[in-house]
């Protein structure tokens, strides 16, 4: 494997480095920032969730052969793609997720709008899996934020306004949870979609995972708040 | 004779002369002026013969000259009433029906025959009558002789109606009024409105509902609408009401005296929307005040004024419920601040005597009115589950009446009769079944009655279970089952201990040993961390004893011993022997000092040695030793010794430990349970529901959810969220993916 390694990704000696031990071999997480800094990219850059996506990786900072090679096929990239091609083909990924937003750049493959709906909700609802600690059945609160901040870079219809809000009140504590579930985690798509911007939208008699009944709470007492002190 | 037989034959008659003779007869018969009885045979034989006659029966003739003889009587009726100026048409119109009235019931009698063989041979069958559309008339000789009478009336009152009907209301409106008019002949006139169609069973009414009743209901809306707003404008709210109330009475009774009786309620519905429903905002208005200073005249008058109005009562019972609310926090605003004991009674008091005052408003103002009875119960409800413990988020009342309770059923020096005490605790159930969060009373009954039980001080063992079974009733077998099985392990315990006692020889152990052997999990009871002491040795002995046969008997139990809920009688010697009760680390640090010397002391540091406990501990098993005089502390309060002095009145003594200062901590501690009960049980509910119902809205989940807890406690719709997120967490639930709020059960 170590030499097929080597074959998939010749720029880059990560195969060998990263467990060239024991057999089977996976490139590890020196392995992956090596990898990061051929591709040009910060190690939190989404473009580098996008991979992870498509590789559908099970662990973070860690590719299996298998893995990468999925990727690979997925972004339509030879058998052994260098790292500039690679990167090109993450780029045109993101334009087409976002409609060109972040690059500026149209690319050639658009996907169909309602493809990219499905394909976003996908990457949103792997990436819980993603960032799941091995035996774990929700997610850490840190990592949680840190994956809502990253995924919803690629949403096609744009970073939400609320998510920042959302941020906030979760990293202040006043939550009071640990742990995000996977049933929040995905209803908190469904949340953004259907109420948008602005809370108007919301019905509180409506089945919303507590923790989102707990912020609208919040942010409805801070917009008072400020109604107020206006 | 033999003639009279011979006419009954057929035989051919002369119809005209026949009729010349009869005419004269029937015209006096209308006017119900006398006939002679052999005159009135002779017509009645000529009728006969008239539709009997060979070689045809002359009835078909016979019919249509009376129909016309009938009409040109009307029309002369008509005529000399067309002549009589309007003061004298009421009488003269009343004297004229009258008469044809009964003379046509006369003329019916007169031409029997011709009925019977003739018209009622045409008529149609009451099958056809009714379904199939057919009507009787005169033209076809279908209408029997007075029938036809009064159709015949009824064609000349049509034209008559314009001059008479405007009469009628006109006196109605006089008798309004308070003058006095001759209600039997006003009646008799209206009357006549439905007597001449009263043969056609599908519009009898028609012709007397479009002539009078609705000239008059439009009449009484304009008369009381004037009426209401003058009486309004001159008297008080409350006089106004009482006024109605008797206008209402008294036109009522009118309306009864004059009209048919279907117009009665109509007219009352009209008089009403105009007195009472166009002031009903000004009444509500009053309400408050009558509600707010009690007045309990008005009160019940709003109530019947209003009560035939849809909705009419919605006001004055808000009002009613807020009044309850306001009073009970009034009365119960000072529960929280006494100690518990004395709370309790304030408690249970002050509900008693709410409910007593205004069941008794529900009885004797609002007429036992079953909606009033329901606001009581919701506004008493709130009164219960609104009480909080001085800003504390857990309501109180749960924890107050179990303690009532719990005094209720202490055995105590004021004797209460049997009856009596039946009574309050029935009370209680009564209060029981406002309160919400049966679950803390439970909770709290549970450690009361384990108290009671243990430390034998119940009032009778009926009254134990009776409360017991009426808390069953009201809640169910579950609710009560530990309850039950405490009881029952007492009993239990009771004849084992003997048992035990026999199979060791009473006197084997030197003492005698009671042991209580209690079902774990049905009992508030903890076994605690903090080892309790060595027993002395004739207990240890026993205990060891007991255990053996008790393992014996029945294989595979265990038992765990909580000492320190234990109680020792002793004997004590002074200058006579006491006998007292005492906890059973109070019972080792006595027996510490029984083999000393009278004058020895003992440090305080030797006896914590000796029994084993923390010295806090230590303090409060001896602080009521030494307050009863038992023990003597020497000045510096390090040195103890026996009392050699000691005396009281009492024979028997009961020295307890006081209950450990935890109670702020016990209290968390039953909170926290509570709600993880609750959890438990929502979690169960829920799964049960699911388990059934394979998918569910989330809605109507909750409401399911909310039917089965409801009667344990109220559980707030963000806990049931947080228990069905916490089972789809555990994968029991799913969320469905189309779906937000469906949720499907992972079977």
């Amino acid at each position: 494997f170590a030499s097929y390694a080597f074959e998939v990704d010749p720029t880059d000696d990560n195969g060998a480095s990263a467990g060239a031990s024991t057999p089977p071999l996976r490139i590890g997480a020196g392995g992956v920032a090596h990898l990061c800094r051929d591709l040009g990219l910060d190690p939190v850059d989404i473009r580098v969730l996008l991979l992870a996506w498509l590789c559908r990786a099970r662990e973070m900072c860690a590719f299996t052969e298998a893995e990468l090679r999925r990727g690979c096929a997925a972004l339509r990239q030879a058998e052994a793609p260098t790292a500039d091609g690679l990167r090109a083909a993450l780029d045109a990924r993101l334009d087409a997720m976002t409609g060109g937003r972040a690059g500026g750049r149209m690319s050639g493959d658009m996907l169909d709008v309602k493809d990219i709906d499905v394909a976003f909700k996908d990457l949103y609802r792997w990436a819980f899996d993603f960032g799941l600690e091995s035996g774990q059945r929700t997610l850490q609160l840190p990592m949680a934020t840190d994956l809502w901040a990253l995924v919803f870079e690629a949403r096609p219809s744009g970073v939400p306004p609320l998510l920042g809000a959302w941020l906030t009140w979760l990293q202040s504590g006043a939550s009071g949870v640990k742990g995000v579930s996977r049933d929040t985690w995905n209803m908190f798509l469904t949340f953004i979609d259907t109420c948008g911007s602005d809370l108007s939208a919301y019905d509180h008699n409506e089945a919303w995972p507590s923790l989102i009944d707990d912020f609208v709470e919040a942010e409805t007492d801070r917009a008072n708040q400020n109604l107020l002190n206006c | 004779r033999s003639k009279a037989m011979c006419t009954l034959k057929p035989h051919q008659v002369d119809f005209d002369l026949a009729w010349n003779k009869l005419v004269r007869t029937v015209d006096r018969v209308l006017q119900c002026e006398d006939v002679a009885k052999e005159t009135w045979t002779d017509t009645f034989f000529t009728i006969y013969s008239l539709c009997v006659a060979a070689p045809e029966p002359h009835c078909g003739s016979l019919y249509t000259h009376v129909n016309s003889f009938l009409q040109q009587h009307c029309q002369a009726v008509l005529q000399r009433l067309d002549q009589v100026p309007d003061v004298e048409l009421l009488a003269a119109y009343h004297r004229s029906w009258r008469t044809y009235y009964d003379g046509s019931s006369y003329l019916h009698r007169l031409f029997r025959y011709l009925n019977v063989h003739h018209v009622q041979k045409k008529q149609p069958s009451d099958a056809d009558l009714c379904y199939g559309g057919m009507t009787r008339s005169a033209d076809a000789h279908t209408l029997e002789v007075f029938e036809l009478a009064m159709d015949i009336w009824y064609r000349m009152l049509q034209q008559l109606a314009p001059r008479l009907c405007p009469l009628v209301l006109a006196q109605i409106e006089l008798s309004r009024r308070g003058v006095s008019i001759d209600g039997s002949r006003l009646s008799s006139v209206v009357q006549s409105f439905v007597d001449v169609v009263h043969w056609d069973r599908k519009r009898c009414l028609t012709f007397y509902t479009e002539q009078i009743e609705q000239l008059l209901l439009a009449q009484t809306a304009e008369f009381y609408a004037a009426e209401g707003d003058a009486l309004f404008a001159r008297q008080p709210v409350h006089r106004y009401i009482e006024l109605v109330l008797q206008l209402l009475r008294e036109d009522g009774e009118r309306m009864q005296a004059l009209l048919h009786p279907s117009s009665v309620d109509k007219v009352r519905q009209e008089a009403e929307q105009k007195l009472v429903e166009n002031f009903l905002p000004q009444l509500n208005q009053a309400a408050v005040g009558f509600v707010e200073q009690e007045e309990s005249t008005n009160l019940a008058n709003l109530f019947q004024l209003t009560r035939s109005l849809p909705e009419g009562h919605k006001e004055l019972r808000r009002l009613f419920e807020a009044h309850i609310c306001s009073a009970g926090e009034q009365a119960l605003a000072t529960v929280g601040s006494s100690e518990p004991a004395a709370a309790a009674q304030e408690f249970v008091d002050g509900l008693r005597q709410l409910h007593e005052k205004f069941k008794a408003w529900v009885r004797g103002t609002f007429n036992d009115d079953a909606q009033f009875d329901r606001s009581l119960d919701l506004a008493l409800s709130k009164v219960v589950n609104q009480l909080d413990a001085a800003g504390k988020k857990q309501c109180k009342s749960p924890e107050l009446l179990a303690r009532y309770v719990d005094a209720m059923l202490r055995k105590s020096s004021k004797a209460v009769s049997d009856s009596e005490l039946e009574e309050k605790l029935s009370q209680c159930i009564g209060i029981f079944k406002y309160v919400e969060d049966k679950d803390v009373f439970q909770r709290h009954y549970q450690r009361l009655l384990s108290k009671r039980l243990i430390l034998g001080v119940s009032h009778s063992s009926e009254a134990e279970e009776g409360m017991i079974s009426k808390l069953k009733s009201a809640c169910g077998y579950e609710f009560t089952s530990k309850f039950q099985r405490m009881f029952h392990d007492v009993r239990l315990s009771e004849s084992q201990s003997s048992d035990f006692a026999d199979a060791h020889g009473r006197d084997a152990l030197g003492i005698s040993l009671h042991v209580f052997v209690l079902t774990q999990g049905a009992w508030p009871l903890q076994a605690s961390n903090t080892p309790f002491p060595r027993l002395p040795s004739p207990l240890e002995r026993g205990v060891t004893l007991f255990q053996r046969y008790y393992t014996n008997k029945f294989q595979g139990r265990r038992l765990t011993w909580l000492h320190a809920h234990g109680t020792a009688d002793m004997k004590l010697k002074f200058s006579r022997t006491y006998s007292a009760t005492v906890g059973a680390a109070q019972a080792i640090l006595l027996l510490q000092f029984n083999d000393l010397p009278a004058s020895r002391t003992l440090s305080l540091a030797d006896l914590a040695n000796a029994v084993g406990v923390g010295e806090a501990e230590l303090q409060r098993c001896l602080a009521p030793l030494i307050d009863c005089g038992i023990l003597q502390a020497d000045a510096t309060g390090q040195q103890l010794h026996v009392n050699q002095e000691f005396h009281s009145k009492r024979s028997r003594l009961r020295v307890l430990p006081a209950p450990a200062k935890e109670a702020e901590k016990e209290q968390e501690r039953v909170a926290s349970q509570i709600q993880e009960d609750r959890k438990f049980f929502l979690q169960a509910a829920i799964v049960r529901i699911m388990k059934d119902r394979k998918r569910l809205n989330f809605n109507s989940l909750t409401q399911l959810v909310l039917v089965q807890t409801t009667p344990r406690f109220k559980p707030e719709v963000k806990m049931i969220k947080t228990c069905i997120e916490s089972l789809i967490e555990k994968e029991y639930l799913t969320r469905s993916q189309a779906k937000l709020d469906e949720i499907s059960y992972n079977g």
